[in-house]
């Protein structure tokens, strides 16, 4: 059986005509469509939400505390511990906010040409990397411990031909299915480039070499 | 000493409305540029970002009015 027809496209059943339009982001080329998204598991906010719920306890818990056994009269330190406790609560509401922003706009961009590494932040930070397919020699996949199999969130790291990492993601939701999909992408991405180099060979006049890729198509 | 402790909590309120609008700009132009950060697909989360950054905005700005009237008015 070939290879060819037991590949799935892995984007466009789920995402229908959703993706077929352009411009779903920055920096994208004409011919490039998205196979999947890929964000980071929700654990990674875990400490945000234990500094935001230990910070609340702390500081508001005290001020209260303050308030109670002041006498009814000395309403100065009453006005204190109220600005106090507006400034903390502001405080932590843009620490909390701005975090679970930052959280939904690291993303990981699996197109049918490239895999893009996007880090933005709420304001200041803005960084796209981008890595060809046809640079990638090696995936790796690990999700090691119990934790990360109950939770199911593990580590994708990306090798090329030399052994250096070119990318590391850690934390990624799904990656076992993720992995798949990444190796099914990879996988068409060499054979479509593997085609194209014995159609240019055929129109020069010479006989196109055997390759690895083709031995596997013909199994 | 009052006028102290309204000028801090006004401008503290003040201050804070105006991060949250600087965050919500931001994201309404990263979103804009980027939008596949606004579609509801199986992939981007379930709550998009644009309407969270409308939350934290409605959020920082009920933080300011609510503590500014308990202030004034019960103090």
């Amino acid at each position: 059986m070939s290879l060819k027809a037991d590949f799935k496209d892995p984007g466009k059943d789920v995402l229908g005509e959703l993706f077929e339009k352009k411009d779903c982001f920055q920096g994208q080329r004409k011919t490039e469509h998205i196979e999947t998204i890929i964000i980071r598991h929700k654990i990674v906010l875990l400490p945000t939400v234990l500094i935001v719920i230990f910070g609340l306890f702390s500081v508001l818990g005290v001020n209260a505390l303050i308030r109670e056994f002041i006498p009814t009269d000395a309403n100065l330190i009453k006005k204190i511990s109220i600005t106090v406790d507006f400034l903390f609560v502001s405080i932590i509401a843009h620490f909390l906010f701005i975090n679970l922003m930052n959280f939904y706009l690291k993303l990981v961009i699996i197109t049918n040409l490239r895999i893009i590494d996007v880090k933005f932040t709420t304001i200041f930070s803005r960084s796209m990397d981008a890595l060809d397919l046809h640079n990638i020699q090696d995936i790796n996949m690990k999700r090691t411990g119990f934790w990360r199999w109950a939770l199911n969130f593990g580590r994708i790291v990306m090798h090329n031909a030399s052994g250096n990492e070119l990318f590391d993601f850690k934390y990624l939701k799904n990656p076992l299915k993720n992995y798949n999909i990444i190796n099914h992408v990879h996988y068409k991405a060499m054979h479509s480039r593997v085609a194209i180099q014995k159609s240019i060979q055929r129109h020069q006049g010479n006989q196109p070499k055997q390759t690895d890729w083709e031995d596997i198509s013909e199994e | 000493m009052q006028n102290f402790f309204i000028f801090f909590l006004l401008g503290t309120a003040i201050l804070s409305l105006l991060t949250g609008l600087l965050v919500v700009f931001s994201i309404y132009k990263i979103s804009s540029k980027n939008r596949l950060l606004i579609y509801k697909n199986p992939f981007t989360p379930k709550l998009p970002i644009r309407k969270l950054a409308l939350i934290y905005l409605f959020v920082i700005i009920a933080l300011g009015i609510g503590f500014n009237f308990y202030f004034f008015f019960f103090l």
